[in-house]
């Protein structure tokens, strides 16, 4: 069971997970600053970089620390999926109604400081969880389903989440499965009580807020008209 | 420069064009289906996965092929080539489907056909970095090197298709330089003979005829775009419609960092009466029109009718003639000269394109259809994007006119939100109006969602009119619309065509920057 969740469930929802950040981050971020190929083009090469800048640093975990670091990553990525929509709308009409070029750039270079983030967090993950084997079909495994995560992700993002849930929703949508894979984690191997409260914690505000997502709506809208 | 050094350059490099065609490929769907999220989204969706797909396998074709230095060097020279053809292999698809009447107003479908370019070009990508891991013989240190300088190369690929390749070439000429490049360095990267000269004659030959050829079908493809709605009733083959289309329309292209801009001047097809009869169709008469992103904004035929129903049904309608007048959109200049045909009127264009704004002064046909109207007084230009100028607008206008392309890409739909009609409605004094130009009921309903977006931006009435083309007319307080909407300015083609306005009832489906799907 520990096998079966850690080589195909985990890798395939983190890697999920993380690229739809990473689009709704773009869409967000084309909403306020406009040219959507521009923001698209510029998000993909900024997170693939991040990514690997990411990757890189995590070889240094130690084994037995992978599931505690593991943890604390996606609580983190959690943390910057919820905050980024709300971070990008108050900097996005700050620099909407801003007249000087040179603050409306610093701006946009904070978002896409929200790019850099989550994408050096989701770096961070993949060698974590590659770490975790010694058998080179296991390893195998995590990494083809990690690709996979990202290419249902890339799928689904235009076809089912924009049209259906909007932005708001898809960021908490996404958020919570993040979430429950952090608290599986958690309480599988770790047993840190105060990071389960606070997973539980998030999960419950996640639950409100999707059930008033209207209401979270209306609220970033008035972030537009400062 | 030691060999470690070499090794990590041509990862940047190979990184940069491998990139650059995933980012070539997706921009290329998203001008044609104008669904650009969905385009941008699977390409790279598709691009990672095959890169992991060629990663994983490329130990296949090692056991094939002896040399990794080979190996290297073929999976680059098929990718310069790949990257040469994947934007003129999708023109042609979209042709061809077109021509044959496939996948018509199924955007889906014709993105996904299109990830076979991207599938490859990723899969073949994916063999860069186990093959320089293995070229450069690194130890562990040297090995991240490479895969940093990988992402890294990656992401210059991305910042300088941002900012320097996008807004300023067309996709064909990107796609030909960086392959251009990308083979360049694969000749670099031989610094031994591995094949026989002759091989490289030919090579050069078959790469040459592709960048000659993708030129053409690019050209092609402008042509045929503009030639008729139905190719297939015109022409009997698809070679037949390519030369009726080079006939008969002349594509004048403008490109600009922000849209593709058209002036196509087309000639009347003679068939006679016996071609005619045989193919079943009438005979054609086809005008001089602007297109912007391949999508009719003004046709010399019927300027006219269109921007004087844009124009004056709604001050017909209010029955006051407005002073302060701002127009947003609209950068040929044609609604401005409509509108300053009252006196005393104050005229603000806000226009994010000064290529089209330049055009509209300079080029012949579109000072026939605006009267060169910018060099009046009356008339202030303010080149901005128009959402940021009215969020930034602090001034209250007396009528708005919004007169965008129709929303027929992700880029443009903002300016259809409500969001966008609550800043509008901010800027209008109580008793003014906005009109609002709308693609009619045939397209998905994004009329009807329009006008349910100006409901939810703040508009009490919401009417809709039309004539040669939609409009959606909207205001706070109610318009008497039993009265003569066709009193003043109007020509008699004007009046003909002209189908008096409706009540918008709303049917809960606005256009929200943060559900664009609705709700």
């Amino acid at each position: 069971m520990q096998s079966l969740g850690m080589v195909i469930v985990v890798p395939f929802l983190l890697a999920f997970c993380s690229m739809i950040y990473e689009l709704v981050l773009a869409q967000y971020i084309s909403l306020y600053f406009g040219g959507t190929v521009f923001n698209f083009t510029l998000t993909i090469g900024v997170f693939l970089a991040s990514m690997g800048l990411g990757a890189l640093w995590s070889a240094r975990v130690a084994r037995d620390q992978i599931y505690p670091v593991l943890e604390k990553v996606e609580l983190g990525l959690c943390g910057l999926g919820l905050a980024s929509p709300l971070l990008t709308s108050v900097l996005g009409s700050l620099s909407l109604t801003s007249s000087s070029p040179l603050f409306t750039q610093v701006l946009f270079g904070l978002c896409y400081g929200l790019v850099v983030m989550i994408g050096i967090l989701s770096g961070y993950e993949i060698p974590l969880l590659l770490g975790l084997f010694d058998n080179a079909k296991k390893k195998m495994t995590v990494l083809s389903l990690d690709y996979f995560g990202s290419f249902i992700a890339a799928l689904c993002y235009p076809l089912l989440f924009v049209p259906h849930l909007g932005l708001v929703q898809t960021s908490l949508l996404v958020s919570f499965l993040n979430l429950l894979v952090a608290l599986w984690i958690g309480y599988r191997f770790n047993k840190r009580y105060v990071l389960i409260s606070a997973e539980l914690a998030l999960i419950a505000i996640v639950l409100v807020l999707m059930v008033q997502s209207f209401w979270l709506e209306n609220w970033l809208r008035g972030w537009l008209y400062l | 420069m030691n060999s470690k050094k070499f090794y990590l350059l041509i990862t940047f490099c190979v990184a940069f064009c491998s990139l650059s065609y995933e980012l070539l490929i997706a921009r290329t769907l998203g001008s044609l289906t104008g669904d650009i999220v969905t385009s941008q989204s699977w390409t790279i969706g598709f691009y990672i996965a095959a890169l992991g797909f060629g990663a994983m396998t490329f130990h296949l074709w090692e056991n094939v092929k002896q040399e990794t230095r080979v190996l290297f060097y073929n999976t680059e020279i098929l990718l310069s080539l790949l990257g040469l053809l994947a934007v003129p292999i999708i023109l042609l698809m979209k042709m061809w489907f077109e021509y044959k009447a496939i996948f018509i107003g199924q955007p889906h479908a014709f993105i996904l056909c299109a990830q076979l370019m991207t599938f490859a070009v990723g899969y073949f990508s994916g063999f860069e970095i186990p093959l320089l891991l293995k070229l450069s013989q690194s130890d562990e240190k040297s090995e991240s090197y490479v895969i940093g300088y990988h992402y890294f190369g990656s992401m210059v690929g991305a910042i300088t298709a941002a900012y320097f390749f996008q807004p300023h070439f067309a996709a064909v000429s990107i796609g030909v330089f960086i392959a251009s490049g990308n083979l360049l360095l694969s000749a670099i990267f031989l610094t031994k003979k591995l094949k026989p000269v002759v091989f490289y004659v030919v090579f050069s030959g078959v790469f040459v005829a592709g960048a000659f050829s993708a030129f053409k079908i690019d050209q092609k493809h402008a042509e045929i775009t503009y030639f008729v709605t139905s190719p297939s009733l015109y022409a009997k083959s698809f070679q037949e419609l390519g030369e009726l289309a080079h006939q008969y329309v002349k594509v004048d292209r403008h490109l600009s960092p922000y849209q593709t801009i058209d002036i196509v001047e087309k000639t009347a097809i003679e068939l006679s009466d016996e071609e005619g009869a045989r193919a079943g169709v009438p005979q054609l008469t086809l005008f001089n029109r602007l297109y912007i992103n391949s999508q009719l904004q003004v046709s010399l035929n019927y300027q006219d009718v269109y921007h004087e129903t844009f124009a004056h049904v709604p001050i017909n309608l209010s029955q006051k003639t407005p002073k302060k007048i701002l127009i947003l959109g609209g950068g040929d200049g044609i609604l401005a000269f409509e509108l300053a045909k009252y006196e005393s009127v104050d005229i603000t264009l806000v226009e994010l394109d000064e290529v089209i704004l330049n055009l509209a002064q300079t080029h012949p046909l579109l000072l026939t259809m605006n009267h060169s109207v910018f060099s009046k007084e009356s008339v202030q230009v303010r080149v901005a994007d128009a959402f940021s100028f009215m969020l930034k607008n602090r001034q209250k206008y007396d009528a708005i006119y919004a007169d965008f392309p129709l929303p027929r890409d992700d880029e443009l739909m903002r300016l259809f939100s409500l969001e966008f009609y609550q800043a509008l409605r901010r800027a209008l004094v109580d008793d003014g109006f906005l009109v609002v130009d709308t693609p009619g009921q045939g397209e998905g309903h994004i009329e009807s969602r329009i006008a349910d977006s100006l409901l939810s931006g703040g508009f009490e009435n919401v009417y809709l009119y039309g004539g040669v083309a939609r409009f959606a007319l909207a205001s706070v307080k109610s318009l008497d619309i039993s009265r003569e909407a066709t009193a003043q300015n109007m020509g008699a083609e004007s009046k003909k065509y002209f189908a008096p306005p409706t009540r918008h009832v709303s049917t809960g489906h606005p256009i929200s920057l943060f559900r664009p799907g609705g709700r």
